[in-house]
């Protein structure tokens, strides 16, 4: 069965065929929601949470890239619960750098990335550098950054997810991908060799 | 490395970087980059940057998202209903409507009519004083004449009689001299009838018409008993009129009594429609929340 013949199924109440559509696209939605709270439980209850408006909101849908509607679902989703954060804001349990406000990576939490080789080890490093700069934008250019350069989305693309003009999405990514050079460019002995410029073999 | 490119520079580059510039744009770019070391580093920057983001790894996922039926809500069992509701709404509102308009149109309302009805049954009002003099109808306030037995030597008596001459006599209307007054007191008092006939229309041949029977506003009074005397008493009503003034009472009576039952009915239709108006509007609110709490549901 086809996407489209699954998407009517799904609108006349065909939860089966709902679920075909969620096995279809829930490890994009739940990359997305993870790169946008930085926290798998939250990512998960973001996932989740967004299937189910989805589910809930199938009517709504009016045909075009199903799987920008429903990672529109969970970008909306990613943003409530961002706002919830800022609401209420939590304490980590992690320990936390008092000059860097950052949390220090201690050998025992990053062994939760997977323990082994030390490419294995500056990888991960390299992940946690890359997902701070992405954290350190504003909701919106993290999106628009989240959809095209991580998920390789097209521009039309994101500009369905976010509701926003083509030159919206643009000039937004402009924008982030400025903040991220500025971010990156500090973490240049972090980089394995095939990132490295000619200038960053010795940083 | 700083930045030393404009906004605008930079979003022209992003752009180019993606592919997204329009084919003048492209050359534009391609031009200036040919021309400036430091925006072929950037771009060579930016390049790199998108490659890292892009080899973020995937993130499995932890578990499926599948929806289980306790999940979702159930379809409400009444959607069925909402069709139902919403045709129903609308077309209760619309009446409703309708008849607000009608309401508001002189002399088509149900509610109006009734009553304009009635307003027409009900006992003229007392015409004004202008009127009942340009009518000849004796003003309350003057004293009735009233008549008797045979008014021999008044002036208007001759009228009564009347004469052969049909107005060629001396006196207009009057008879002829001489001829004794024999006044034949009439038998219908009805106000006319108790007015002096006018001038110049009597004759012998025109007595008063023998009343119809069954006409109401014929009295006969037989057992009256003559009373003696001659000439108009003011203000003292003769015997043969009481009767007369009992059936005026009495029709005034049933004109008014009339009036009321018709006053009543168009209360009670007036009533009905107003009933009926409030009833649809409550049917257009409740089928509208009915539409609309389902509409939600589902």
């Amino acid at each position: 069965m086809d996407e489209v013949a699954l998407i009517q199924a799904a609108v006349q109440g065909d939860l089966t065929a709902f679920n075909r559509l969620v096995l279809a696209y829930q490890e994009i939605a739940f990359n997305v929601a993870y790169r946008m709270l930085d926290d798998p439980d939250a990512a998960e209850d973001a996932t989740q949470t967004a299937f189910i408006s989805a589910y809930r909101n199938l009517k709504s849908y009016r045909g075009g890239s199903f799987r920008a509607w429903v990672l529109r679902m969970v970008t909306n989703t990613c943003y409530d619960e961002l706002r919830r954060r800022k609401r209420r804001p939590v304490v980590s349990l992690e320990p936390v750098d008092d000059e860097t406000s950052e949390e220090i990576e201690s050998p025992r939490w990053l062994a939760d990335e997977g323990p082994g080789p030390e490419d294995q080890l500056e990888t991960a490093e390299l992940e946690r550098a890359i997902q701070r700069c992405i954290n350190g934008l504003p909701e919106d250019f993290r999106s628009v950054i989240l959809l095209v350069d991580v998920q390789g989305l097209d521009y039309q693309e994101a500009a369905e997810i976010t509701r926003t003009p083509l030159g919206t999405v643009k000039s937004r990514l402009a924008r982030a991908r400025l903040k991220m050079r500025d971010c990156l460019h500090g973490i240049g002995e972090l980089l394995p060799s095939q990132f490295r410029l000619d200038d960053e073999g010795s940083a | 490395m700083k930045n030393q490119m404009s906004p605008r520079d930079w979003q022209l580059l992003s752009a180019y970087m993606d592919g997204q510039l329009s084919e003048r744009e492209r050359v534009q770019v391609e031009q200036r980059l040919n021309a400036s070391p430091e925006l072929q580093e950037n771009l060579q920057v930016m390049r790199r940057n998108r490659a890292m983001l892009r080899s973020l790894p995937s993130r499995p996922v932890p578990r499926n998202f599948t929806l289980t039926p306790d999940m979702v809500p159930q379809p409400f069992r009444f959607r069925g209903l909402f069709p139902v509701l919403r045709l129903s709404s609308a077309l209760a509102a619309l009446l409703v409507m309708v008849m607000f308009m009608v309401d508001l149109l002189p002399g088509v309302s149900p509610a109006q009519a009734p009553m304009m009805q009635s307003a027409a049954l009900e006992p003229a009002a007392p015409p004004e004083a202008g009127e009942m003099s340009a009518l000849g109808v004796q003003e309350e306030d003057q004293p009735e004449i009233l008549y008797w037995g045979g008014p021999s030597g008044l002036p208007y008596a001759n009228g009564v009689g009347g004469g052969p001459g049909m107005g060629g006599g001396p006196d207009l209307g009057g008879g002829l001299e001489g001829t004794p007054n024999i006044y034949h007191p009439p038998e219908v008092t009805s106000p006319r009838a108790a007015k002096p006939p006018p001038l110049g229309s009597a004759g012998p041949e025109e007595q008063p018409e023998e009343p119809a029977e069954g006409d109401p506003g014929t009295v006969t009074n037989d057992a009256a008993e003559p009373i003696e005397g001659t000439g108009p008493i003011l203000g003292v009503p003769p015997a043969e009129e009481r009767g007369e003034r009992l059936l005026k009472g009495e029709a005034e009576a049933f004109v008014a009594e009339a009036a009321a039952d018709e006053d009543e009915i168009a209360g009670l239709e007036n009533q009905t429609w107003r009933i009926a108006q409030i009833g649809l509007a409550v049917v257009a609110l409740l089928t509208g929340l009915g539409a609309w709490y389902i509409h939600r549901r589902n």
